[in-house]
This record gives C-alpha cells, structure tokens and sequence, in this order.
C-alpha cells in the first residue's frame, strides 16, 4: 500500500507578535506523519493544539519553517464554512466557481451539477442567491461539490458539525463510501465519536506534537481519560441560556427546538425565557425533553429581563441569548464545557458566532456563574435595550490590557442570528419600538463600574486584594478615546462609535 | 495545492468574470444602461463643476471627459477592488496555492469586459457632436490600447492586492491614493491648463501617458506613439518587479490573509 499523504519532521511557526519578528510560536513542533491510500486520520487534542496548522501545512497552504510534506493525490479541502462562495451570487453559480477553483473544468460540473443538487437536498433552491441560504445549506452545498469533485484526498475541518443529524448521517455515509473507492481522509474534529466512527488511526495532538497515535477507537478512549482526567468541571457543568422574549412565540419556538436538536447533553441545558404579561401567547411556551423556565413578569428594561433570568438561573455557564436565534452548531454545549474546563479560573468572556457581527461583537456573551457573580451586576438594569455586549466586552477588554486575556471568540460554534438586518427575519414591532439611541448615556454613564468590575476580575484571578480602579469625568472623551485603562484600538473604535450615534441621533 | 492547465485557469478566468458582470447588470439591458451610465454621470457632475460652475473654457470638453474617463474608470476600480482580491477570498486563496495570481487578474478583466461593452456608447458620445468623426484607425488602435492597459493594470492590480495582503491598511489608503491621481494624471482639465512646473511632473506619470493615448484616439483617431511607448515602458518594468515581488511574497500569503 502506497502512502497518499507524507510528512516528516514537520516545524511550522507563527510570530508571536507582529513588532517582534523574532518572538515566534511553534504550532509545530516536529511531526511526522504517514497515511495510505484508502484511510482515514482523525486529528484530535485541545484547542490550539496545532491540528489546524497540521492541516494546512499538509495542503500547502501554510509552508513549514521545516520538514517535507509529499502529497500523492488530488487534495481537496473544507477548512472554513463558507469559503470560497460569494452571497450575491445564486447557489448554482457558486457551485460552478467553486468546482473551478478547486479544479474542475465547467464541462465536469455542468454534467455533476444534478448530483450535486440532489447529494445537498437543494434541487429547487439553486438559483436563489446564496446570502438567502441558512449557514447549513451552504454548508450542504460545499460538502456535495468537494465531494463530486475529483479529490481523492480530503481534508476536512470541524465542518461536519454543521447542519441536522439526518445531513450528518449521510455525510458519513458518502465519506465512507469515498473510503471505499480509495480516496483518503483526514478529519480533524471535537466529536470525538465522528473520528471514531470514521477514521481507523488517529493522532492526538498537543502543543505541536503527536502525543499519542495508534487506532481510532484505542486514542480516542485514552484521550476521553485525559480529559476527564482534568477534574470534576469540565464534564458535567450545566449551561442556562437567558433569554427575554416578547410577542414572537414562534421565534422563541424555533430557538428552543435549536439549542434541543443540537445539543450533545439536553439534560444539561436549561432556557430560562422571561416573558411579558401580557404576552399571553408566549406563556405557555415549553419543548418535551428540554428543560424551560418561564419568568412571567411586567415589562421592564433588557437589563432587568436578563438579571431576572439570571437570578433564576442555575448553570455554571450562563449565555445571553435572544430569541431571533439559530443554533446551528451540533454539540454545541460540549464545546462550551470543554472552553469552561481549559480555564482554570473560570474567568472569561466567550462568545460564539453569530454569522452576523462574527468576531466584532460578543452579541450573545458566555460567561461562568463565578465571573457573573464577581461582576456583580453582570447585566446592569439600567440598559434599556442595548450595549450589554459592548458593556461586558468593554470590561474584558481593560482586563486584557492589565495583561489577562480572557476573551474567546468561538468562530466554529455557530448561534445564526436572524436579525431582521441579515435578511434572514422579518422587521417586527419588537425591533420597531426599541428606543435607539436610549442607552448611549448609560453606557459612558457606566464607565467607572466597568473600571470597578474589572479590577475585580483581575484580584479574582490573582487572588490579591482588589487592585486600583480609576474613576474618570463621565463624558463621551473620557469614557473612549482618553481612558488609559482601555486598549487604543478599542478606545478608538468606541469613540468613532458613538460619536457617529451622536450625529444620527441629531439627524433622526 | 492543486494543479491546474492554462484551460482551467482560463475557465475560472471567464467564470469568475461573467457572473460579476452578471451580477452587476443583473442579467437586464436596464442594469448594463445603469452601470453604462453611472459613469456618465460621474462624468456629468465633473462637466458641471468645471464647465458650468467654474466656467472652463475648452471646446467639446465634455467629449474630453467621456474619452478619458472610461478607460480610467476600468483602471480605478480594477486596482480598488484587486486591492481586496487576497482578502476577501481568504479560503479560496489558502486552498488554491499559486493560482491565486487569477483573482485580481479576474477583477481587471470583469472592468476591461465592462469598458468594453461600454464602448459603443462611449464612441456614439464622441461621434455624434460632429466634431470628432468616427475614424478607420480605431479597427487597430483600439485593440492595441486595450492590450496595453491591459498588460499596464495587471501588475498593479496584483501588487496592489499582496501589499494588503501583507499591510492590511492598503485598502483604506487606496482610495484617498486614486483621488489624487485622478486630479494629479488629470482626468478633468487638459494638461495645459497646468501651471508650468508642475505640468512638467505631470508628464513623468504614467497613467497621464495611457490615458493621452485613449484621448488621442478616441477623439482625433491618432495613435500618440511617444505616450504608448511611455506606457508600455512602464508596464514592462513594473511587470518585471511585481514578478519578482510576487515570486518572494506569495506562497506565505495563504497565511497572512
């Protein structure tokens, strides 16, 4: 049997830091890999262990600092979602461009285009333009032509994940029949029962090395052990989604059958929904096997909705969630869980997603009941319907400039916003009666409990007595652009924020 | 990284372009009339300006401006929008090793495709005041000069696109850039009405050089030879230096976009 995929001693790096060439990080440190036609590698270990720079180095799009990498096949990859496809364009053009880029002529896909359609279940939707697609097609659509292309060498990435169980299932079953046919896999992946059910040998990564290989099922068990290994925390930590919902039964329905489809453990997820009086329809809102809590309460300020969630919430891990909501990411919770157990003093602002304002803005921040409970008032009442986002990431972010940081974007774990702004809901009353520009003087109002707050995030991660927080003149200069305890770039983009919201609010 | 013949590049080349084009007429005569015209509307808020407003004394000044202003539009934008080629595929560039060159080629063909489909009307803009009639010397100026824009743009274009590729910045600076070159090539007033000493290092910009070529032609149907052979120096040297650049820079640009 001939190898399809080689590498030997195999050291990439990246710089540390962008002013100091010489400061590198070694995603790699020295692999050696080998895998015959016809197989299948998972790749598996802890975030940041390297195994997206292994794939990468292994298509050439990243070069080694060191070692040889021989590839004997035709590669095809699914590294991002997304990628390669342009929204204003319908799905069927996409497929062409796509199949073109990866290498196959317009003839080729022009005579597969029905299987492909058929194999992504999209035959009547393919001339529709793609930014009308929800994330799990394009998903579908991507999967369907990579495979009617002529790889026989697959690298994949976390992207199976995507889309419903039933899609999953026949990826699988189409990725074994690819198998079967002699192409090769190599499949990095959190699930760690996907790499068992398709891979035959695995490699588990760490910080850069290959520390443990052998068949599928036999590294998978030991590093099922090592993560358990970690403590009580990581496995069982129950998640509460807080989410305020009024008027849109159907929404709030649709999110509650999202977090129920796609989580790994339902009997560890709460919703805790607070619903307004006199919204009688959304009152009676529940899912069987899911476990809701309805607030019933008058109508108060987002701020008070999410504290009153909060309150009667019970999770170690709390998420502020809306419900114009898709969670798209299968295994979703597990994901969480694994980031609450890497860090050790449950002290972080995550987020995930939102396939709108991506990394920009922590839309739907994920915190731990202890940094909840340090902040004190996590949600402060007084925001009436916006910038508890910018509100928590501005705390975390003069956390990370006294040099902790804590903030963790979760690019692959998906919570699909339909806002009305994406094109992906309706403009509802809900969106309609929210006052603006309402919570602009909170926010600079705020500036010297966030000093406050983050001083005592940082005692709680030093475990020192709190530390010197600062108490500024609370005025639009002060609070962004002047304010020493915030990153310049953040300061920035605060003070061009707020001072374009001034203006449209003159003009509106 | 995967292999590709010169018919597959050409195929994704003529993918790439038509549904841009596609996209951007939406399928519709009534969407290329609006592309078509929207740059005659540029050139129509220049004509007020300058004509109207500040009261500039050329004759057929607005044919001046149509015969200059299409040929640099294609220019413009297909530098600006190469800028972001690199960055705005990410993922198709880190999965298609060298080729990646294509994608800002594929910007300055979709704006030669359109410029080129704007030409009739651009010739009929220029023919009917009566003053310039329409000349038999177009038959192989025409091609001549789109060959050499052609050659002129792309190392640019391409260059423009690693630069951001490497200093993500590039594409915000590039725009305030073609402002200034725009007035400084010019675009809408004739050289002559530029002070001396300035005028003189107007003359050293090569852009000045391919437009001068498109005017001559368009407007009097004779082919400027010092200012194509001007040009055509030019292309030829940044052609060479972008090459080398881009034989340096580009196989690390799947992991800086």
């Amino acid at each position: 049997m001939t190898a399809a995929i080689r590498c030997k001693g195999l050291w990439k790096s990246y710089r540390a830091r962008p002013e100091m060439p010489h400061a590198r990080r070694w995603a790699l440190r020295g692999i050696d890999l080998e895998v015959p036609r016809g197989r299948a590698l998972g790749v598996i270990g802890p975030g940041g262990s390297g195994k997206t720079t292994l794939l990468s180095a292994l298509l050439g799009a990243a070069r080694p600092d060191r070692g040889m990498v021989a590839i004997d096949g035709r590669p095809a990859s699914l590294l991002e979602l997304g990628a390669g496809f342009q929204g204003h364009l319908s799905g069927r053009e996409n497929v062409y461009l796509y199949g073109a880029a990866i290498g196959m002529t317009i003839a080729e896909v022009r005579s597969r285009m029905d299987r492909i359609a058929e194999f992504a279940e999209m035959e009547g939707s393919l001339d529709r333009p793609l930014r009308k697609y929800s994330a799990g097609m394009i998903a579908r659509l991507r999967f369907a032509v990579i495979l009617h292309s002529h790889a026989d060498i697959l690298f994949i990435d976390e992207v199976l994940t995507v889309g419903d169980a039933r899609f999953q299932h026949k990826c699988h079953a189409a990725l074994r029949d690819f198998k079967a046919k002699g192409g090769t896999l190599v499949l990095v992946s959190h699930d760690l029962a996907e790499i068992e059910e398709l891979c035959d040998e695995a490699v588990c990564l760490d910080y850069g090395r290959v520390i443990d290989s052998g068949p599928a099922r036999e590294v998978v068990t030991r590093y099922r052990g090592r993560i358990a290994g970690r403590g009580p925390r990581g496995i069982d930590v129950r998640i509460s989604l807080l989410v305020p919902t009024r008027g849109r039964a159907e929404l709030a329905r649709r999110f509650l059958e999202s977090v129920l489809a796609r989580s790994d453990r339902p009997e560890l997820v709460e919703v805790v929904l607070y619903v307004d009086e006199d919204d009688i329809k959304s009152h009676s809102l529940s899912l069987e096997g899911l476990d809701v809590r309805t607030i019933i309460g008058p109508r108060v300020s987002m701020g008070e909705y999410n504290s009153a969630c909060f309150e009667r919430s019970r999770g170690e891990i709390v998420i502020l969630g809306n419900d114009d909501v898709v969670i798209q990411t299968r295994g979703w919770d597990r994901k969480l869980r694994e980031l609450h157990a890497a860090m050790h003093d449950g002290v972080y602002l995550a987020y995930p997603n939102d396939l709108f304002k991506g990394r920009q803005l922590s839309a739907f921040p994920i915190l731990s009941r202890r940094t909840c409970e340090t902040l004190g008032e996590p949600f402060p009442r007084a925001y009436r319907g916006a910038f508890i986002d910018y509100h928590l990431l501005d705390i975390f972010k003069r956390l990370e400039r006294r040099g902790h940081p804590r903030i963790v974007y979760l690019e692959d774990v998906v919570f699909e916003h339909m806002h009305y702004r994406t094109g992906k809901g309706d403009f509802d009353a809900v969106y309609g009666q929210r006052s603006r520009f309402g919570d602009d003087d909170t926010f600079i109002r705020l500036r010297n409990e966030r000093s406050a707050a983050a001083s005592r995030l940082l005692a709680s991660i030093q475990g020192s007595p709190k530390e010197g927080s600062s108490s500024l003149r609370g005025d639009l200069l002060h609070t962004t652009l002047l304010d020493p305890e915030l990153p310049g770039a953040w300061r920035l983009r605060l003070f061009l924020w707020f001072l374009a919201r001034r203006g449209a609010r003159r003009v509106l | 990284m995967i292999e590709r013949n010169a018919r597959q590049t050409l195929e994704f080349l003529y993918l790439l372009a038509r549904m841009e084009l596609k996209a951007r007429y939406k399928g519709r005569l009534l969407g290329y009339l609006t592309a078509v015209g929207l740059t005659f509307g540029v050139a129509f808020v220049f004509w007020i300006a300058f004509k109207v407003i500040m009261n500039l004394d050329m004759p057929n000044y607005s044919v001046f401006l149509v015969a200059g202003i299409f040929p640099w539009a294609w220019f413009n934008l297909s530098v600006v929008s190469a800028t972001r080629s690199f960055v705005a595929h990410a993922p198709l560039v880190k999965e298609m090793g060298f080729a990646h060159a294509i994608l800002p080629l594929s910007n300055v063909v979709q704006e030669m495709l359109h410029f080129l489909l704007s030409l009739p009307l651009v010739l009929a803009w220029i023919v009917f005041p009566g003053d310039s009639p329409p000349s038999v010397h177009w038959i192989w100026q025409i091609p001549l000069l789109v060959g050499l824009q052609l050659a002129f743009v792309y190392p640019l274009a391409l260059g423009a696109a690693l630069a951001n590729a490497y200093l993500r910045d590039i594409e915000y600076w590039i725009g305030v850039f073609f402002v200034l070159l725009f007035f400084a090539t010019p675009m809408v007033y004739p050289i002559s009405r530029v002070p001396a000493p300035l005028a003189d290092w107007f003359e050293l910009n090569p852009v000045h050089a391919l437009m001068e070529c498109w005017r001559a032609s368009l407007i009097e149907g004779r082919f400027d030879a010092p200012h194509a052979a001007y040009a055509a120096a030019f292309a030829a040297v940044c052609g060479v230096l972008v090459y080398a650049l881009y034989r340096r820079f580009a196989p690390r640009v799947g992991e800086v976009v």
